[in-house]
């Protein structure tokens, strides 16, 4: 396999055919393999996924997209090819490190890693405004309400929530494209800067606040006590999620409306992570119905 | 990258709703497919176990075999199916191995190098090393990969088991360190080498690191800085001191490597 990201390279005219590469690997539960290589000729860095099971051209659509829309904030998208059955996708390589809730608690001294994630949120509502792509909330809802529906794992109260559920939950949420995973995992920080990463789910959902909801979940810790404290709690000013009503601010979403939206935004949680196998549905499953009853 | 994880510890059961690389043998498979090609490939893994533990029938390759080595005085045997594309078979250590010349497209050494210093703990490791992955690239055909896993013998942890464990004849025995590695690779004749840290457990990897300065020093400190809110700041300062002069390579626990018979 990594002959063929040699070649995916090398056919991109990113690097000669003889140079020297070397190739740090990681293999992560998901479906593709991640690459960082080096080019030591060069001194240059890509970053490679490779995936044998699912083509990655949507994904590389979606990155081409998100660096369109969030140049500073994300890595650049170089190339996608398939060789051999494999879907490669390329992009430059940034050195960071992952941001822990620490790095936010921080940026209230700070203030740079702050104002640049209040700044994201502020540059997603000013795509939307024009944005073509954006899809509707009603028919998403439907597509995600079915799913869920029709899932065996589907508890009692979130069966009871979907029969209930209309357009009125959501009407009045503005429209932005949501990245659809926005948790500390999937954003770094380069010499104090901001980056997001991993674009494969952006736009999936334009419901605003999504993106908010998931980074204070990620910093409250991942659980239904926190996704409920995260409804409950008016004033967050001295919760690790303190920076939601300012990311509300930016994105023109009222906070109490942000609020009254969480069970919406689990569901929407659940719906996006399908395709995560058994056990991730499974918890977070569990977190829905103890936040719906 | 999803923040929920299945946990670290068992495998998840059943096979529906796993994704692709969910199981570490799906892993394991994995990185051990990276530097081959494996369109109508033979590959072969020798273990002194009773079983091998990267080769099975899941292989996409056109033939697999576990081949079990074995002291002097067991006989070896041929290559017999076990499954559509699974083979077994047992060699004795001092018998040439029981297959033609230039048979296979990869070798799979996991552990077997470290297994084996400990099976001759009168040989000093580096020499048993040698020996085998001479005999090892005559089956390869030409332009085919060795490839294995064992212990770090730079690093101090394993300096410790092999004060305590040199004769116990298990894998506690590490015959091979990042100089070593390369120098042993080189000696018996292969080309295109890479040697590689793999965290965190042989047997469940998520990360290989090549062992080159930077590439090296790139993949710690994003290690490190992703646990650094576990650490204190004395803490993070030694350890980004050590990733700085590069030195984790040589105190990593685990190699992954591999080198290529020339055409």
């Amino acid at each position: 396999m990594l002959n063929l990201v040699r070649q995916a390279l090398v056919s991109s005219g990113l690097v000669e055919a003889q140079a020297r590469l070397v190739f740090n690997v990681m293999v992560s539960r998901g479906e593709a393999i991640a690459l960082d290589v080096w080019d030591s000729g060069k001194d240059a860095w890509y970053h490679v996924q490779a995936c044998f099971y699912y083509d990655l051209s949507e994904r590389f659509a979606s990155y081409c997209l998100a660096h369109d829309r969030f140049a500073e904030r994300t890595p650049k998208p170089l190339a996608h090819l398939r060789l051999d059955g494999w879907s490669l996708l390329i992009a430059t390589a940034c050195e960071h490190r992952v941001l822990n809730a620490g790095d936010l608690t921080a940026a209230r001294g700070s203030a740079r890693l702050l104002a640049q994630l209040i700044g994201f949120f502020a540059a997603a509502r000013a795509n939307s405004l024009d944005a073509p792509d954006a899809c509707r909330h009603d028919r998403f809802m439907a597509e995600a309400s079915a799913f869920l529906a029709a899932s065996p794992a589907a508890g009692g109260a979130l069966r009871r929530f979907l029969e209930q559920a209309d357009r009125t939950l959501w009407s009045d949420i503005p429209h932005v494209p949501q990245h659809g995973d926005f948790v500390l995992n999937n954003l770094g920080s380069a010499r104090g800067d901001l980056l997001v990463f991993d674009w494969e789910d952006y736009g999936a959902t334009a419901l605003a606040g999504f993106d908010i909801f998931m980074i204070s979940l990620s910093v409250a810790g991942m659980s239904a006590t926190s996704a409920c404290l995260i409804r409950d709690t008016e004033d967050p000013s001295a919760c690790p999620w303190f920076f939601a009503p300012r990311a509300c601010a930016a994105s023109a979403l009222p906070y109490a409306r942000f609020r009254r939206a969480v069970p919406l935004y689990l569901l929407v949680f659940r719906y996006l992570k399908r395709n995560y196998g058994r056990e991730v549905g499974q918890r977070i499953d569990a977190i829905l119905e103890q936040v719906l009853c | 990258m999803p923040e929920i994880e299945p946990g670290a510890c068992g495998e998840p059961t059943g096979d529906s709703g796993l994704r692709p690389y969910e199981l570490a043998s799906a892993r394991l498979r994995a990185i051990y497919q990276l530097p081959a090609v494996l369109e109508h490939a033979a590959v072969v893994e020798f273990h002194l176990g009773d079983h091998g533990r990267v080769v099975d029938g899941e292989w996409p390759v056109d033939l697999a075999v576990s081949c079990r080595l074995v002291a002097d005085g067991c006989p070896s045997s041929i290559a017999m199916p076990v499954s559509k594309r699974l083979h077994s078979c047992q060699a004795s250590y001092n018998q040439p191995l029981p297959f033609h010349a230039a048979s296979f497209d990869l070798a799979i050494l996991h552990h077997t190098l470290d297994d084996l210093a400990a099976a001759f703990p009168q040989r000093r490791p580096r020499e048993v090393a040698d020996e085998w992955l001479i005999r090892i690239a005559s089956i390869l055909r030409p332009g085919g990969v060795v490839a294995g896993c064992g212990l770090n013998a730079s690093s101090p942890r394993c300096w410790r088991w092999r004060k305590g464990g040199a004769t116990s004849a298990t894998s506690d025995v590490a015959a091979l360190g990042v100089r070593s590695c390369q120098g042993a690779l080189l000696g018996a004749g292969y080309r295109d080498i890479q040697v590689c840290n793999l965290w965190p457990d042989p047997q469940a990897p998520s990360t290989i690191a090549a062992v080159e300065g930077e590439a090296s020093r790139r993949a710690f400190r994003y290690a490190l800085e992703s646990s650094r809110a576990s650490l204190s700041r004395s803490g993070y300062l030694v350890r980004r001191a050590v990733v700085e002069l590069g030195l984790n390579r040589l105190l990593e626990r685990h190699l992954f490597y591999w080198g290529r018979r020339p055409c």
